[in-house]
């Protein structure tokens, strides 16, 4: 089947969908109920971050944070909620199949299902911070307005993006242990390029590039433009986003469906 | 295929390429960059020309000594390998996987360990809320619900597995030495008629077993692998006799 017709099976098909809900509400459970502070962890390590930096920015360098019309601190965390739950999908995805080894091999399971439920166990604490980060917004003053309703697309454009790479990564990873180390250095780099602690337009205007396709750059301008600006998202790079997303998530698809099962020998 | 095959094999190979020196690393293998001659692959035949066909509600054996290739073949009816191209493996119905301690998560609790496996094998959250008393029950954990796999003492894990795989309702079952010193004298008895009523059945049993009792009391049907080739294939007395001669 073409992988385009195989994404159409995942329209949830109740029993399947039921299935990759439950086990992403188990892992979920799994990650935030074990410990005492449970749910709060996935909410204070983005604070901690946001702290961190925010003393560097407004009291070390404080040039950065000039010319950011709302509070930096709001504004740190609405790029890093949304950097830090691509990055956990992208890492959990990348351990699935070793993971969730002790189904795959005793039960035949789709192992699509296994990514989708880890990719959206995430999305769950992702969303989590999200209400967080507005119930915030709005207590440093700002108002929403229907522009809110866009929020979902950035989500599930995240997702898409997240599950995708992580379902590449996990099929690399079999091969090449070693990349989890230039993964890391990625994730640093990408940490830095996505304007999470500046402005979208001082990456269009010095690399206009990297504005276009590092999808990162605009979910994160867009998420802005509808919190804290109360305005309507940049609809370029939205869809440009979008397409990026799905297309990612297209060739993660492929990848396990076609070499999940190599992967799993050299396990 | 014909409606009452539960498996079928079709000229199943399977090879593994093994690189001697395994470069798993981005480092090794630069550094082996343009020398790539020097990495010596080892292909090992694990199966050669399998061709079994097993039908709906028979118990079917199969044997062999340490390396013969048997976790191969049972990988090979799971689909978590593929086999070399060519060969063809059609299953009907859910097939679950029995082995003594695999197949649950020790960091998951009893009630998530159930909903996990139960609705991958494809129950219904309803449905496995009916069972899940039963399932508890049976495994004798109803305090340790909600505890830690990891917690449980070697028996208790094993009860947990059988009470699941119990009422998991799949077709097919691969039994992986899954018989024999399961939990206490009282578990064991109750254990055994319901695995004989539940599990063999009416239902499509594979059975690996080293033991030959195990073997001779449920299957009719029988297959020697031995060095990944079919030595015989057919009733089970003729391949245990078969067996029996090469061991000694």
């Amino acid at each position: 089947m073409n992988p385009f017709l195989r994404i159409l099976n995942i329209i949830p098909i109740t029993n399947r969908f039921e299935r990759i809900w439950k086990i992403a509400q188990i892992d979920f459970k799994r990650r935030y109920y074990n410990d005492r502070l449970g749910l709060i962890w996935a909410l204070l390590n983005p604070i901690f971050t946001v702290l961190v930096y925010y003393f560097i920015f407004t009291v070390i360098v404080k040039r950065v944070s000039d010319g950011i019309e709302v509070n930096y601190g709001i504004f740190l965390f609405s790029g890093i909620i949304i950097w830090m739950a691509f990055v956990e999908m992208m890492k959990k995805g990348m351990r699935t199949l070793i993971q969730k080894r002790y189904l795959i091999e005793n039960i035949k399971v789709k192992k699509e299902d296994l990514y989708l439920s880890t990719s959206l166990s995430i999305t769950f604490a992702f969303i989590f911070n999200i209400i967080a980060y507005l119930f915030m917004a709005y207590i440093f003053g700002v108002t929403y307005s229907f522009n809110l309703l866009y929020l979902p697309i950035l989500i599930i454009n995240t997702f898409l993006i997240g599950s995708g790479v992580g379902m590449v990564l996990s099929i690399i990873f079999v091969y090449l242990r070693d990349i989890t180390h230039l993964i890391d250095v990625l994730i640093m780099l990408g940490f830095w390029i996505s304007g999470i602690f500046f402005k979208a337009e001082l990456i269009k205007e010095s690399v206009p590039i990297l504005y276009y396709l590092n999808p990162f750059v605009g979910i994160i301008d867009n998420m802005r433009q509808i919190t804290l600006y109360n305005k309507t998202p940049n609809l370029i790079t939205m869809n440009i986003n979008i397409i990026i997303g799905i297309i990612i998530f297209i060739i993660g698809f492929h990848m396990i469906n076609k070499y999940s099962q190599d992967a799993m020998e050299k396990l | 295929m014909e409606d009452n095959i539960a498996v079928s094999l079709r000229r199943v190979n399977k090879t593994f390429i093994i690189r001697t020196n395994s470069d798993k690393t981005i480092r090794k293998r630069l550094k082996k960059f343009g020398l790539r001659k020097s990495s010596s692959l080892k292909k090992i035949k694990a199966l050669k020309e399998i061709n079994i066909d097993i039908y709906k509600g028979e118990s079917f054996g199969i044997i062999g000594k340490n390396g013969s290739g048997k976790s191969t073949l049972l990988n090979i009816i799971m689909e978590t390998y593929k086999p070399d191209p060519g060969g063809q493996i059609i299953t009907q119905g859910k097939i679950m996987r029995l082995a003594l301690g695999l197949g649950v998560d020790p960091n998951l609790t009893a009630r998530d360990n159930i909903y996990v496996n139960g609705s991958i094998i494809g129950l219904s959250f309803k449905k496995i809320g009916e069972l899940f008393a039963q399932i508890i029950e049976f495994a004798g954990i109803q305090n340790f619900v909600d505890t830690p796999v990891k917690f449980y003492s070697k028996g208790m894990k094993q009860r947990l597995m059988f009470s699941i795989a119990m009422y998991a309702d799949a077709d097919v079952f691969l039994l992986d030495e899954f018989f024999g010193g399961t939990g206490d004298q009282d578990f064991k008895k109750k254990s055994d008629k319901a695995f004989q009523d539940r599990i063999i059945e009416g239902k499509t049993n594979i059975i690996v077993s080293h033991s030959m009792a195990v073997i001779r009391n449920h299957c009719k049907r029988a297959v020697l692998i031995e060095n990944g080739e079919m030595k015989k294939i057919g009733k089970v007395e003729d391949v245990i006799k078969i067996y029996n001669n090469e061991s000694n």
